[in-house]
């Protein structure tokens, strides 16, 4: 084995560590499947049958989240198609099961790892700063949560972090084709989640005032990334022209225009009414509470028992800073500590505050911002400082022991009504041993189960796991109480477990409760109710 | 005739800070422009302005702690353990003068001690503490018979439940993770630029990060010291787990303006003639925000 390449052999090794770590009990944990995951999942299972989504559009280029047990229904939600495709293609080789879905987005994850350490491998001298790169990264909380969910949050990190390295290696060797590499990266990650719809276009400004920075004049140097930018955002302008509805419903979704307004001008953007109180909202997205103790505000991005990063990032992002600050001359420096301070500014724009998913562009940044920030108390004369590096660098895999322990157990219990408060595989499972035994005419669910249009979509994902395509066919959302005595007699309806509806449906006397489902706390869930007197 | 002797106070409270921190200045930064600078800043400061009409009584401390930043800046000068006696004196006696001072004088004499302890050795930080100790007895005495007023200021700060926790208990009770996690949020807060840069003028916007910039270049003690009261200032409200409350955190308004006065001195002085275009530009926002705030007002 030579000496040049153990620095792989290393990197693999890393690799298969977080796999193994990422690939676990993924099915388990989180438990259920999110309103997000089933939309994921259904579309791409469509996808995959037919090359058709839902709405029976040929490989859409955006996807409308209509729900699909309501025909000719209309919203304002569109998707990015990246995680779609990914998810489709594993549906090609695999089953549709919580585990095959979430597994694209698990994959981004060990590709990130393995990015920030070839990345880091460019950025410094030794090969231990690139393994504390990957390993920060890997066992950063909010990188580790979000690669386990199949939902695409995750999707613009390779991008970032590829689009990072081809600017460093120009850096290293002035050929102007990876700066076109760096915009078609670019390009290609826009359609990767909404939030680089703000961070991809800002990504080639930055691009192009780092190299205008580093005494790049050539023409070609500063429209090379321009041009890969372009190139896959042409695909993006023509879909818009044939469906405009897509851009306004986004812009309005996100209050960037207002459909009501003068000449439909924004409402969000920061006009002098409220970029005062977005500047508030940046600043919240460097709170060392939310970086390193709390994490996300949404239960479903955080365990808010840790923050984005491990609790040693909080001693190595400072000192990373201030190395970075006193390197300023160089321009790897300049690029990394731009990219530290404007990874909120998607976040920033849609004024949502402490929102990780919004935010992940952080990652990348701040893992070097770490690593520069070791090496500088690791270089440091006195014993102390080095001393403090190595514990700190201990105390990473323990943290990450800390918290894993805590996703494991409480945090499981902590978030399942986040994902899915219907347990509705639960009632699946249930619904269809019923079928079997004997035949259900029709599956009813009620509409207070339809928050966010997901109802609808939970029932698919169960149906589809569940290779129960037939009982899809048979279920309808309940129009009411008065609709009770004409029913099916053995048709099953679904209740909420708080639903208004239910006790009216009940004292009709033309149905009964078949089954109770509970939370995990022991809470009503949902009532399973049967037609028929 | 009441409202009469408040505004009295308010604008005796006034001039005084205003007479100290342009001495201040002008002695730190060795200029008298700087010190009128200074000066006019703590006149046109939107908290102080407000608090010297509303609540004088709130802005008390600020010249205890004025006085001790001449007396350590003069013991920085000179070495004179009197300046230092001073120094403590006015911390002592600042402990009476407003809440938060409870809280942020023997922080400041902490920060003194080690500041002392580093350049005049231990004579230099016994003068302070015997100082600090002095002022403060009567305080300690009447705490020692009336124990329970302990309880109850503990008590009001929300730090730990003090009527059945003692205090080892409090503290470990103060450091759970939840805790500390809420309380750094809320010192988080306390420099977010929409909630700072309205207690403070707008332009300290542009002067105060200068100003950092400045001093972490030079590093003195001193510097170090009104960086330091700088990040400490929301310490007593961090404590009382109070967000956004300026009378808590009224001690900034010094430290911030003498850093500020370092900032504009620096973009003077530099070379390049955008960053000291800025400056003035900067220099002449302030009595157009004030403008402003009297036409809204109207």
């Amino acid at each position: 084995m030579t000496m040049r390449s153990r620095p792989w052999l290393l990197c693999a090794l890393i690799a298969v560590l977080t796999a193994t770590l990422y690939f676990r009990a993924l099915d388990e944990i989180p438990p259920h499947v999110s309103g997000d995951e089933v939309k994921f999942a259904t579309q791409a299972a469509a996808l995959a049958s037919s090359g058709r989504d839902l709405n029976g559009q040929r490989l859409p280029l955006f996807l409308t989240m209509t729900d699909p047990l309501i025909s000719n229904n209309s919203t304002n939600v569109w998707f990015q198609p990246m995680l779609f495709y990914l998810i489709a293609l594993t549906l090609k080789v695999a089953p549709l099961t919580e585990w095959s879905i979430r597994l694209p987005s698990a994959l981004i994850g060990v590709l990130d790892v393995v990015l920030v350490f070839v990345l880091a491998r460019r950025l410094f001298a030794k090969v231990w700063q690139a393994a504390l790169a990957a390993t920060l990264l890997a066992l950063a909380p909010a990188h580790f949560i979000m690669s386990r969910v199949a939902a695409d949050y995750i999707c613009s990190v390779p991008f970032t972090l590829a689009w990072l390295l081809c600017l460093v290696t120009f850096f290293q060797r002035r050929d102007v084709r990876l700066l076109f590499v760096a915009g078609l990266l670019l390009g290609a990650g826009f359609y990767s989640y909404i939030a680089a719809w703000v961070m991809m276009p800002l990504y080639v400004l930055l691009t192009v005032a780092v190299i205008w920075m580093a005494g790049e004049r050539r023409i070609a140097a500063i429209l090379a990334p321009v041009a890969g930018f372009a190139l896959p955002l042409s695909l993006f302008v023509l879909w818009s022209i044939n469906h405009p509805a897509m851009l306004h419903d986004t812009l309005a979704r996100y209050a960037l225009i207002d459909p009501q307004g003068p000449f439909g001008l924004s409402a969000g953007l920061p006009r002098s009414s409220n970029a005062v109180s977005r500047l508030s909202v940046y600043w919240d997205y460097f709170n060392p509470a939310y970086l390193f103790l709390a994490g996300g505000a949404n239960l479903m991005d955080s365990t808010r028992r840790a923050g984005l990063f491990l609790l040693p990032a909080m001693a190595f992002v400072p000192c990373g800073v201030v190395a970075l600050w006193t390197r300023r001359s160089e321009i790897s420096s300049r690029l990394i500590l731009l990219g530290f301070v404007t990874a909120p500014v998607a976040a920033t724009l849609l004024n949502e505050r402490y929102c990780a998913d919004r935010e992940l562009f952080v990652l990348p940044f701040a893992t070097v911002i770490c690593v520069e920030g070791a090496a500088s108390l690791m270089a440091d004369r006195r014993t102390a400082a080095r001393a403090l590096a190595m514990a700190l660098c201990l105390a990473v895999p323990l943290h990450f022991a800390v918290f894993y322990r805590d996703y494991t157990t409480d945090y499981r219990a902590r978030v399942v009504g986040w994902f899915d408060p219907f347990e509705t595989s639960q009632v699946a499972e249930y619904v269809v041993s019923r079928d079997s035994a004997e035949p259900v005419p029709a599956v009813y669910l009620s509409t207070n189960m339809e928050y966010m249009n997901v109802g609808g979509y939970r029932w698919r994902f169960q149906m589809l796991k569940h290779s129960r395509l037939d009982l899809w066919a048979r279920t309808r959302y309940f129009a009411g109480p008065d609709s009770v005595s004409q029913l099916p007699a053995g048709s099953v309806i679904v209740f909420g477990g708080k639903d208004p509806l239910l006790e009216p449906s009940l004292e009709t006397g033309q149905s009964r409760i078949a089954k109770i489902v509970t939370d995990p706390s022991g809470g009503r869930a949902v009532v399973i109710v049967r037609a028929g007197p | 005739m009441l409202g009469d002797h408040s505004q009295l106070a308010g604008a005796a409270l006034v001039l005084a800070d205003m007479g100290l921190i342009g001495v201040a200045a002008a002695r730190q930064w060795s200029s008298f422009g700087l010190g009128l600078l200074a000066a006019a800043l703590i006149a046109l400061t939107p908290a102080h302005f407000m608090y010297a009409h509303s609540a004088p009584q709130a802005l008390a401390i600020l010249p205890f702690v004025l006085f001790w930043l001449l007396a350590v800046a003069a013991f920085e000068r000179r070495g004179q353990l009197l300046a230092l006696l001073v120094g403590g004196l006015a911390l002592g006696i600042g402990c009476y003068s407003a809440r938060p001072a409870i809280v942020l004088m023997p922080l400041y004499l902490a920060m003194t001690i080690a500041l002392a302890g580093w350049r005049g050795g231990h004579r230099a930080w016994a003068t302070i503490v015997f100082a600090f100790v002095l002022s403060t007895l009567p305080a300690l005495i009447w705490l020692a018979w009336h124990p329970d007023m302990y309880a109850t200021y503990i008590n009001r700060y929300g730090l730990y439940d003090a009527s059945h926790l003692n205090p080892l208990q409090g503290a470990k009770d103060f450091l759970n993770y939840n805790n500390v996690q809420e309380r750094i949020s809320i010192y988080w807060d306390y420099f977010d630029p929409v909630y700072i840069f309205g207690v403070l003028p707008v332009a300290l916007a542009l002067f105060l990060p200068a100003g950092v910039y400045q001093l972490l270049k030079r590093r003195t003690p001193m510097d170090i010291l009104l960086i330091a009261g700088l990040l400490t200032s929301p310490v007593a409200a961090v404590l009382a787990n109070e967000r956004y409350i300026v009378r808590r955190q009224l001690v900034i308004i010094p430290f911030a303006i003498l850093i500020a006065v370092a900032g504009v001195d620096g973009l003077l002085r530099n070379r390049s003639l955008v960053w000291r275009a800025v400056a003035v530009a900067g220099l002449l926002a302030i009595p157009l925000e004030v403008i402003l705030s009297a036409f809204s007002a109207l």
